[in-house]
């Protein structure tokens, strides 16, 4: 039987002001649950509950009424922050320490000996390619280097369950893309990961489950494959021929024989992200101007 | 520009170790008083808001113990209150406050000092004494000289203690089970976090460049008189270093955890294991550290300054010394038992006045329950007494001329006694005639012993005669004189030396010498429990002067010490503000904004200085003065502040009200108001008296009683409270 490293049941959380009057349902009646080794997706537009659901799960929130459960224990307990790492969508850290003495100084927090500490904080600097950089000062960091920083305090205890808030929120494609498979590698580490996102691209990417947040309520559960999959339409590819009339007709009569509708026949498209990757490689191996201007302008 | 007295004011005495129990007991009684209410509030929120619960709730049995305690401290003050109500019903009784009780007729009848009690901090009873001693005495009540008077409602008192000690216990219970949890690393990881961002961010750099410009004495910018150079020396440096190292730190301590909250910053931390508190340990602790470096190191700093500013020679006598000055208390006697020193109505009350006459009765007396036993061989078998009296002048006098005073030293076993209403000599005598009748002979006989009085013929013929001269010719010499030998001798002996014809000017501090053997005299035989050690009795003879001063205006010097380690003590109070300071700012701001808490801190830290006044308000409340409710009815009903009282029901309960509930009131804010003047020491410093490590210890025990509510205060906010909310 899987283990579930967080659990909410019936978890309410109702903003209210200085005389408790109530201002703002934020989450409503939220059920959930992570199992261990699993990438859980926190899907929805702004103020649909996600980053709510996280700090309720990290104890910065308490409760209105249900349970949130974090490894079996109450969210509100300390001893479970033992087994977390969390990414807060801006990169909360001390700007005036550098990147070293940040680890140093919540590698301590964690109570880790002295030699423990200086380890991993060179293990995560070299992780999160900041070798070059760990003496300057975060203030003089990009937003980029604070989340990769940001990223490499959360690591620094080596959780069991990572929550990152925005994780690719700040970074350039590269940078996304290193963050997607800094966080399958850890999946494959056997962690735990609940992140929440409005970038429905890296949440399909990564996740093996997400959940579909709006207003505070749960909309809908379930693994990615299963959620995105049509069942009313069927995708066909092929490849070693080119597109001509005599094989699209054909293509529609067999189609049409079975029921069904051609609606669109054609070479496949690459994603935006592939393209820019593939070209950002080639321009590695070959440095040199790439894109020569037509003749028109265009 | 001058200093206006050239003498330490003492309105106060310092804490000693002896005042402890009674400090304690206030203690319990005023903190322990807020505490439960404190516990009835943490009570309530946790019935009304459950989502609090989860974070503040504190386990079974715990939540069981406080209950407990609650319950104990509830069954005590229903205790107190049916007391009080019991006293109200007797006839003549205004409430059974101390606070309510009437100024006695005669304030010298009682004892001076009662254990300190129904107050926090600082303002205990010792420092009111009129309003402790009024108590009515029973009739039958006989009380040795000295004896302390019983305490007043001691049933009240005790219940009060109780009620506090659960209190305190009860709201004390998950902070000690928390404290548990600590991790002193994780706690100093914040503190060294704390003192890298002041670093970093150039704060101390910025403070330090202001500050120092400051430090160069004010003398050398601005004349004064020669013998004040170095003392306003030390009131400068001392006023400005104070203001720029507390402005730094309120400014500092009070928006570190706002601005935590505020950037974001503490998410990273409190989804650590961190316990909250360490958080507000750590930022406390931290500040405190850094600001444990400013004073020590503005103090050298400003101490190279100050003596390489080479003062006069008249004001290094005055101030570069650290006089270990034994104090003792003030009495005014004369032959009439209701003399108290006569006011001559200076606006600045803080003296009074005994008639100048050499038949006059009038005596300042200063009593020294103990002595150091040292003293009996103080070097070169002398013991400095010094004063410094002001003069009130009924004549002009002659110029340049100061007026005569008589000082006479006695131990124990000398007593003395006031002529008798009909006696026409204003002198004092000792209870035992036989004694001075021997006294004056032994005078004689070891005076002859020496070689320049065995032929002299004034010493020679009568004996009684030759004794009178002997006795006379012994009051006025000094340890130079061969005579020396014979005054220790005779105080060994008698227990008794005068001075005579002492000239004194003006607030110019003086000293004559006492044989060291007379304090062997009081250390030795078996002294009655309730009398004191030494008593010197200060007598003006010059007429038609009069001669003022207060408790502190006379004492003997145990011995003298480095001005540089006093001067450096001195900081340390500075350092006691400091972390006082620190302490508010970090623990409000567990929940309040930074803004508000810094207008909080300076609120309690200025009040502190006008808690005097605030005090002497309320206690005149009820005695010829209205209070906040009568002048609230006179402002409703359109009436003038000196319109006749008609004894209206309106205007009684406003005076009821006032009596009752705005004294309480005003008592409650003073608690609340840090005792600031007890960390004070640089008027001691100044004016070259020792600061002894007593009164530093019990300054620091002082300052964590006074700041222990407030980080319980700071434990359960923090702990309570939705940091991303």
């Amino acid at each position: 039987m899987a283990q579930n490293v967080v659990e909410t049941r019936s978890l309410t959380k109702v903003y209210r002001d200085f005389w408790g009057r109530k201002k703002k349902t934020a989450l409503n009646a939220l059920d959930l649950t992570i199992q261990k080794g699993e990438i859980f997706g926190l899907l929805g537009p702004n103020g649909s509950g996600k980053t709510t659901t996280i700090k309720l799960l990290l104890g910065l929130l308490f409760p209105s009424s249900g349970d949130a459960l974090v490894f079996d224990q109450p969210a509100a307990k300390v001893e479970k922050n033992e087994r977390i790492g969390y990414l807060p969508e801006e990169s909360y850290l001390y700007r005036f320490l550098n990147a070293e003495e940040t680890l140093d100084f919540y590698g301590r927090l964690f109570n880790m000996p002295a030699e423990r500490r200086r380890k991993r904080a060179e293990e995560l600097i070299d992780i999160v390619g900041l070798k070059n950089d760990k003496k300057r000062i975060l203030r003089e960091y990009s937003k980029g280097m604070r989340q990769r920083i940001g990223l490499a305090q959360a690591l620094i205890n080596d959780p069991d369950l990572v929550i990152l808030d925005e994780p690719t929120s700040g970074l350039d494609p590269l940078g996304t893309r290193w963050m997607k498979d800094l966080i399958l590698d850890l999946k494959k580490n056997g962690k735990t990961i609940l992140m929440c996102s409005h970038r429905l691209d890296d949440v399909q990417d990564v996740c093996d489950r997400i959940a579909i947040l709006y207003n505070g309520d749960l909309q809908e559960q379930g693994t990615v494959s299963r959620l995105v999959e049509d069942q009313k339409r069927v995708n066909l590819q092929a490849s070693g021929l080119q597109m001509t009339d005599a094989l699209e007709q054909e293509l529609k009569a067999v189609i049409e024989k079975h029921g069904g509708k051609l609606e669109s026949v054609g070479h496949p498209t690459t994603t935006l992200e592939d393209l820019f990757l593939r070209i950002i490689e080639e321009s590695k191996a070959r440095p040199g101007r790439r894109y020569l201007p037509s003749g028109n302008g265009n | 520009m001058t200093t206006p007295f050239a003498a330490l004011i003492l309105e106060r005495d310092p804490y000693v170790l002896a005042d402890l129990p009674g400090l304690f007991q206030a203690y319990l009684q005023d903190a322990g008083g807020f505490l439960f209410v404190g516990l009835l509030f943490f009570f309530l929120v946790m019935l009304l808001r459950p989502a609090q619960q989860q974070q503040t709730a504190v386990g079974k049995s715990l939540s069981l113990f406080m209950l407990g305690c609650v319950a104990v401290a509830m069954l005590c003050y229903a205790g107190y209150g049916a007391l009080v109500m019991a006293e109200w019903a007797k006839p003549g009784q205004f409430g059974a406050d101390l606070m309510n009780i009437k100024p006695p007729q005669d304030p010298t009848g009682y004892v001076k000092t009662v254990t300190p009690r129904f107050s926090l901090l600082g303002y205990t009873d010792r420092d009111l004494p009129e309003y402790v001693r009024p108590f009515p005495p029973p009739a039958n009540l006989k009380l040795e000289p000295g004896q302390p008077y019983p305490q007043p409602y001691p049933w009240q008192a005790l219940l009060l203690s109780v009620g506090g000690l659960a209190s305190l216990l009860g709201a004390a219970a998950p902070f000690a089970a928390g404290m548990r949890k600590l991790r002193w690393r994780r706690v100093w990881a914040i503190a060294v976090l704390s003192m890298k961002e002041v670093y970093r961010n150039r704060v101390f750099l910025a403070f330090l460049i202001v500050l120092v410009p400051f430090l160069f004495p004010i003398t050398m910018f601005l004349p004064f008189k020669a013998e004040d150079e170095l003392r306003m020396g030390v009131k400068w440096v001392s006023v400005i270093t104070s203001v720029l190292l507390l402005l730094a730190g309120v400014l500092l301590a009070a928006f570190a955890l706002p601005n935590d909250v505020k950037s974001q910053n503490i998410y990273t931390i409190v989804t650590k294991p961190v316990e909250r508190f360490e958080i507000v340990l750590g930022r406390f602790l931290g500040y405190v550290a850094l600001f444990s470096l400013a004073p020590l190191l503005v103090g050298v700093l400003s101490l190279i300054f100050l003596v390489a500013s080479k003062p006069s020679e008249a004001s290094r006598k005055q101030t570069e010394t650290a006089r270990v000055a034994v104090r003792g208390k003030l009495q005014f006697l004369s032959r009439k038992s209701d003399f108290v020193g006569v006011d001559v109505g200076r606006e600045f009350n803080y003296r009074r006045y005994i008639g100048g006459d050499p038949n006059s009765s009038q005596r300042a007396v200063y009593q020294f329950p103990t002595v150091p036993s040292g003293m009996g061989s103080a070097p070169g078998q002398a013991v400095p007494v010094e004063f410094t009296f002001d003069i009130y002048r009924l004549t002009k006098g002659e110029e340049n001329k100061g007026v005569d005073v008589n000082v006479r030293v006695t131990s124990w076993q000398c007593p003395q006694r006031p002529p008798g209403l009909e006696e026409r000599s204003g002198e004092w005598d000792w209870s035992d005639p036989a004694a001075r009748a021997n006294y004056a002979a032994d005078a004689a006989a070891e005076l002859l012993k020496l070689p320049q009085y065995k032929n002299d013929p004034v010493f020679q013929g009568d004996p009684a005669a030759v004794a009178g001269r002997a006795v006379n010719r012994l009051r006025n010499v000094t340890p130079k004189d061969p005579e020396w030998a014979v005054v220790n001798t005779l105080a060994r002996k008698y227990g008794f030396y005068e001075f005579a014809g002492k000239e004194v000017f003006d607030f110019q501090p003086e000293r004559v010498f006492v044989p060291a053997a007379l304090f062997e005299n009081a250390t030795g035989g078996k002294k009655p429990a309730n009398a004191p050690a030494v008593q010197v009795f200060v007598h003006c003879t010059t007429s038609s002067q009069m001669l003022g001063m207060a408790e502190g205006d006379l004492y003997l010097i145990e011995r003298e010490q480095s001005f540089a380690q006093n001067y450096l003590k001195a900081t340390f109070g500075l350092w006691c503000w400091l972390v006082l300071v620190i302490g508010l700012c970090v623990t409000l701001s567990t929940y309040l904004d930074a803004v508000v808490t810094l207008l909080c801190v300076v609120f309690l830290f200025g009040c502190a200085f006008f808690a005097g006044y605030i005090q002497e308000q309320a206690q005149n409340i009820g005695q010829g003065q209205s209070g906040p409710f009568a002048s609230l009815n006179q402002l409703l009903q359109a009436k003038s502040p000196t319109a006749q009282a008609e004894n209206t029901a309106v205007e009684k309960a406003a005076d009821t009200l006032d009596v009752v509930g705005a004294k309480w009131g005003f008592r409650r804010l003073l608690n609340v108001f840090p005792d600031v003047e007890a960390f004070y020491w640089t008027h001691y410093v100044s004016e070259g008296f020792n600061v002894s490590f007593e009164h530093l210890f019990l300054n620091l025990v002082l300052l964590l009683a006074y700041l222990f509510p407030w980080f319980l205060l700071g434990y359960y906010l923090i702990r309570g409270r939705e940091v991303a909310a």
